[in-house]
């Protein structure tokens, strides 16, 4: 096109100028064809290699990307890229092609080391887990992995007819080896009604076992001890003295065991992490099924960011209902993380976050706006969490407020 | 009809010579090539080697494989190089010598686990070739697994017990089993093989 212009152009006058023209035109061609190197495997070792002794992260990461597209793949070169992610703190990315590079050498121990590090930096602390003895010599040391208690109030807005919930939770986690642990919990939660006092003691199970990297199977299993006691007022009996005190009410005291049962997987693949599970809820006599899935998105390779949502189906003998959770979490500052969850329900008797809190209450739970600030000390996590939820009663369909507070600690061994 | 006969057989004649004379001369073209890279190869000029060789490349000839194979290892395309060397371990899955030519740009990539898997690959077709059996035992000694390299250097030991490398190296692997005594007769066999071995003597210390 160039050529056939010029052409026309030598055509009119001032042709020497034209021809010079020319002449620079190509030169400046040919010098831009040739300023990008062909690739061969020869520049792709040497300019990966100059890359990486230079600390020349961003454009390690282009170069390396545009060799392996075009077929150039081995050991060092991924190791280099993986390192030239790391080193950007896009630990997510990085640990898949730490995992690349140990499918051409799966005995090298920086690369094990790399791997090791990429996943305790991306909270896969399980895959961490699984090769910490070769890539870092330590041994398990303590068969616990952390203690964990939680406290706090739920405030209702409307304390005459619906008082406010207590509830506490201890429990621990234990490691029979680098790839099955145990959590042990147990709850306890209390809130008044107008006549009622609902009482609920459970004990939760959670098992997690790592399949394979990035694969893990969590049976759960939660008994649930659910006592309603009622104050039933006492008649006054016949010749009471008018003014007298009435009699106190005869408590009524009921109490059901419930269970929940089921088991969800989880797979880690760069940057995403899914869970899909069924469970089992067996409240009151009768069964229902839920079938949460969510993904856990790192959308920087890291926890500066992390968006997560979770879609649960919760299917009862008349019909199949759904509920939607929705949050961010952001790493604010070194060891401090804000997040903020919001939760679309209307619906009752459900389990969340893998059976660690389940809803025996038959009021409906309409929506839910939670804020949550964590801290990491040490050994310690630290959090201090804001829920602001909507309820709507089950028999007489009053809406109402709770405002809840939470205190959770965790000790990591 | 005679005519007709006499027609047919110069045909099929002219055709099977054809056939002959054009193989032949395929062999020739090639020899010429091989020389010529043989050259460039001698005057260290790798790239002319290779593009001597890549005017009659065809996928099928393994002579061409292997050879493209090392030439492209000499001039650091090791990526290349091991794409020839697959094709022609794929034409002819028995030899070793392709195996052996392989296992340089794979190594020189850091891919040792095809390098590990390759000098498996050539055992079992020569269970008592020396060469694999050393570098295995290498291998297995640089990654700790001080058992397999026990393994492979004792079976090396014993086809050449007077072999230095060999014995020297099986017992340091001895030593890291827990081998001890075992190890100290071998760290003493290494000094009489080799009197002023600063290594075998080293072992023996380490071992009291």
């Amino acid at each position: 096109m160039i050529r056939f212009f010029l052409h026309r152009l030598f055509r009119q006058k001032h042709s020497f100028l034209k021809a010079w023209m020319f002449v620079v035109l190509n030169i400046f061609c040919m010098t831009v064809s040739h300023a990008q190197e062909e690739l061969n495997s020869s520049v792709v070792e040497k300019k990966s290699f100059e890359l990486f002794s230079a600390g020349k992260w961003d454009e390690l990461v282009s170069f390396s990307k545009e060799a392996i597209g075009k077929g150039y793949d081995y050991f060092y070169l991924r190791y280099r890229y993986g390192y030239a992610l790391y080193s950007l703190q896009r630990y997510r990315q990085a640990t898949m092609q730490f995992q690349h590079a140990s499918h051409f050498n799966s005995t090298d121990s920086l690369n094990r080391v790399m791997l090791y590090y990429s996943y305790s930096q991306s909270e896969r602390f399980t895959d961490a887990t699984l090769i910490e003895a070769v890539a870092t010599g330590k041994q398990v040391s303590s068969p616990l992995d952390f203690l964990y208690a939680e406290t706090g109030e739920k405030i209702s807005d409307t304390p005459d007819s619906i008082g406010n919930m207590f509830f506490f939770h201890f429990g621990l986690q234990s490691r029979f080896s680098r790839r099955i642990s145990l959590y042990g919990g147990y709850s306890y939660s209390s809130q008044d009604f107008f006549r009622d006092t609902i009482s609920q003691n459970q004990l939760l199970l959670k098992g997690e076992i790592k399949l394979a990297r990035g694969i893990s199977f969590v049976p759960v299993f939660s008994l649930l001890s659910v006592t309603l006691t009622t104050a039933i007022p006492r008649p006054p009996p016949p010749m009471m003295p008018p003014g007298a005190k009435p009699p106190p009410p005869i408590p009524v005291i009921n109490t059901t065991s419930n269970y929940v049962t089921g088991a969800n997987a989880r797979v880690s693949f760069g940057i995403l992490d899914v869970k899909a599970g069924g469970y089992v809820l067996r409240f009151d006599g009768k069964n229902n099924l839920q079938f949460p899935v969510s993904v856990n998105a790192y959308p920087f390779g890291n926890d500066r960011l992390v968006c997560f949502s979770e879609m649960n189906m919760l299917h009862d003998s008349l019909k199949t209902n759904s509920f939607f959770k929705e949050g961010i979490r952001v790493r604010a500052m070194k060891d401090f993380w804000i997040s903020a969850e919001y939760m679309k329900s209307n619906l009752a008797n459900f389990l969340e976050s893998e059976g660690y809190s389940i809803d025996n209450s038959q009021n409906i739970l309409n929506g839910r706006l939670q804020v949550s600030g964590i801290v990491h000390v040490n050994h310690w996590n630290l959090y201090l969490t804001y829920q602001h939820e909507k309820r709507t009663t089950f028999h007489f369909n009053q809406s109402y407020s709770l405002n809840n507070f939470f205190l959770g600690l965790k000790f990591s061994f | 009809m005679k005519n007709k006969f006499q027609k047919i057989c110069l045909v099929v004649f002219c055709v099977s010579t054809s056939a002959i004379y054009s193989q032949t001369s395929d062999l020739v073209v090639m020899q010429k090539a091989f020389a010529s890279s043989y050259t460039s190869e001698y005057n260290k000029d790798y790239s002319k080697a290779i593009a001597d060789l890549k005017t009659i490349y065809h996928e099928k000839s393994y002579e061409l494989n292997l050879r493209l194979g090392w030439l492209n290892y000499e001039n650091q395309l090791y990526s290349e190089s091991i794409s020839y060397y697959k094709n022609a371990m794929k034409l002819m899955p028995y030899s070793i010598e392709a195996k052996f030519g392989f296992v340089y740009p794979a190594a020189a990539l850091g891919n040792w686990d095809d390098v590990l898997k390759t000098y498996l690959d050539i055992l079992s077709i020569d269970p008592q070739n020396t060469t694999a059996l050393y570098r295995l035992g290498i291998i297995y000694y640089s990654r700790n697994d001080y058992g397999n390299a026990e393994k492979y250097f004792e079976k090396l030991v014993n086809l050449y017990p007077f072999g230095y490398d060999g014995v020297i190296n099986l017992a340091y692997a001895k030593m890291n089993v827990n081998k001890t005594e075992e190890a100290r007769l071998l760290f003493n066999k290494a000094l009489m093989i080799y009197p002023s071995d600063t290594t075998a003597a080293k072992g023996l210390r380490l071992l009291k």
